[in-house]
C-alpha cells in the first residue's frame, strides 16, 4: 500500500465480508497526526481470531481467496511514524479499529481518499457507510442513505459520486 | 459538471432514477474489477474509476461496472473481467488507467479482444 487512503480502502473492506450492513468511517487529519476510526456491525471476532489478526497472511477464509496483509501493512506503516493500530472486537456486535499515525518523515502521504470513499460507497448496496471526514478542523459528513434506489453499478452513478467527493476534499 | 454539494448529489439520484424506470434495466453487460489488497496496492481504484469515465464519455449505459475481490491473480493486478452478453469471460491484467479506457473503446464497444493485455479466457 503506497497511501494512507489505500489502507483505509482495504481494511473497510473486511467490514464488508464480515457481512457487516453498517460501516463509520472517521478521518480526521491535522498538521501533527492522522486518526482513523473505523466501527461496523458485521459478524466480529472472538478472542482467539482478535489475537491473530496482525499475524501476516491470517485469514479467516479458508474458501474464497484472501491476501490476509491489510492489517498487518497497517500496523507496520501506523507504528513506523510512533502511531499504533489499536482493534476491539465482539462477536455478532461488531469491530472498532482506531489507528494513530503521527506525521514524520516516515508518514506516507493520505493518497486520494476521495476515490477512497467513493469507491467503498460504490462497493455495495448491501451497506450503508457513514463517513466523516476532517482536514485542520474543517470536515464533511456522508451517508450513502441518500444514495437508497440507485443503481451502483451504473457508469453514470460513478462517475457523479467520484465527482462528489473529489469536490467535497477541495472544499477542505 | 461540478457537484459541490449533497444537494446536486440528490439531483443526480432523482435524474439516474426517472432515467432507470423508463428503460429495460437489464444490461448488455459487466466488467469486474477486482478490489482485494493485492488490486488496492497494484491501483485498482484508479482503474475503475476510468472504466467508469470512459464508459460514460462514451455514453454507454447498459454495461455494469462491479467490483469484486481478489481473482486469484494477484501477479497481474490490476485485473478485469469483462463479460459481454452470453460470451465468455475475458480477464484482462495489469490494466492502468490507459488499459481500461481501451477495454471500453475497442472490446466493449467494438467486441475486439485485446491479446496484448489478456490474461485469459473463461471463468476464474
Amino acid at each position: 500500500m503506497r497511501t494512507i487512503a489505500d489502507h483505509v480502502l482495504d481494511i473497510a473492506q473486511n467490514s464488508v465480508n464480515a457481512k457487516a450492513t453498517y460501516v463509520k468511517i472517521a478521518f480526521v487529519e491535522d498538521r501533527e497526526k492522522i486518526v482513523i476510526k473505523m466501527e461496523d456491525n458485521g459478524c466480529g471476532m472472538n478472542k482467539e481470531e482478535l489475537s491473530k489478526i496482525f499475524d501476516p497472511f491470517f485469514t479467516t477464509h479458508e474458501e474464497i481467496r484472501r491476501v490476509g496483509l491489510g492489517l498487518p501493512f497497517l500496523k507496520q506503516n501506523a507504528e513506523l511514524t510512533g502511531g499504533y493500530v489499536h482493534v476491539s472486537s465482539t462477536p455478532e456486535i461488531g469491530t472498532v479499529l482506531e489507528a494513530t499515525l503521527f506525521k514524520t518523515i516516515d508518514c506516507q502521504p493520505t493518497g486520494d481518499l476521495a476515490g477512497t470513499f467513493a469507491t467503498l460507497v460504490t462497493s455495495s448496496t448491501k451497506v450503508i457507510w457513514e463517513i466523516q471526514r476532517c482536514l485542520k478542523g474543517k470536515c464533511y459528513d456522508f451517508s450513502s442513505e441518500v444514495l437508497d434506489g440507485v443503481d451502483l453499478s451504473s457508469p453514470k452513478a460513478i462517475v457523479a459520486i467520484f465527482e462528489y467527493f473529489k469536490n467535497m476534499e477541495l472544499s477542505l | 459538471m461540478k457537484i459541490k454539494s449533497l444537494e446536486e448529489l440528490q439531483k443526480i439520484k432523482e435524474k439516474t432514477l426517472r432515467e432507470i424506470s423508463g428503460r429495460e434495466t437489464n444490461k448488455r453487460g459487466r466488467i469486474v474489477v477486482g478490489m482485494g489488497t493485492c488490486g488496492i496496492s497494484a491501483g485498482a481504484k484508479d482503474t475503475l474509476r476510468a472504466i467508469a469515465d470512459e464508459l460514460e464519455k462514451q455514453s454507454v449505459d447498459d454495461i455494469a461496472v462491479i467490483q469484486s475481490g481478489c481473482m486469484g491473480l494477484c501477479e497481474v493486478e490490476p485485473t478485469v473481467e469483462v463479460q459481454i452478453g452470453d460470451e465468455e469471460p475475458v480477464i484482462y491484467g495489469h490494466v492502468d488507467e490507459k488499459q481500461a479506457r481501451r477495454i471500453v473503446r475497442e472490446h466493449v464497444m467494438k467486441g475486439k479482444i485485446l491479446s496484448d493485455i489478456l490474461v485469459k479466457r473463461g471463468k476464474v
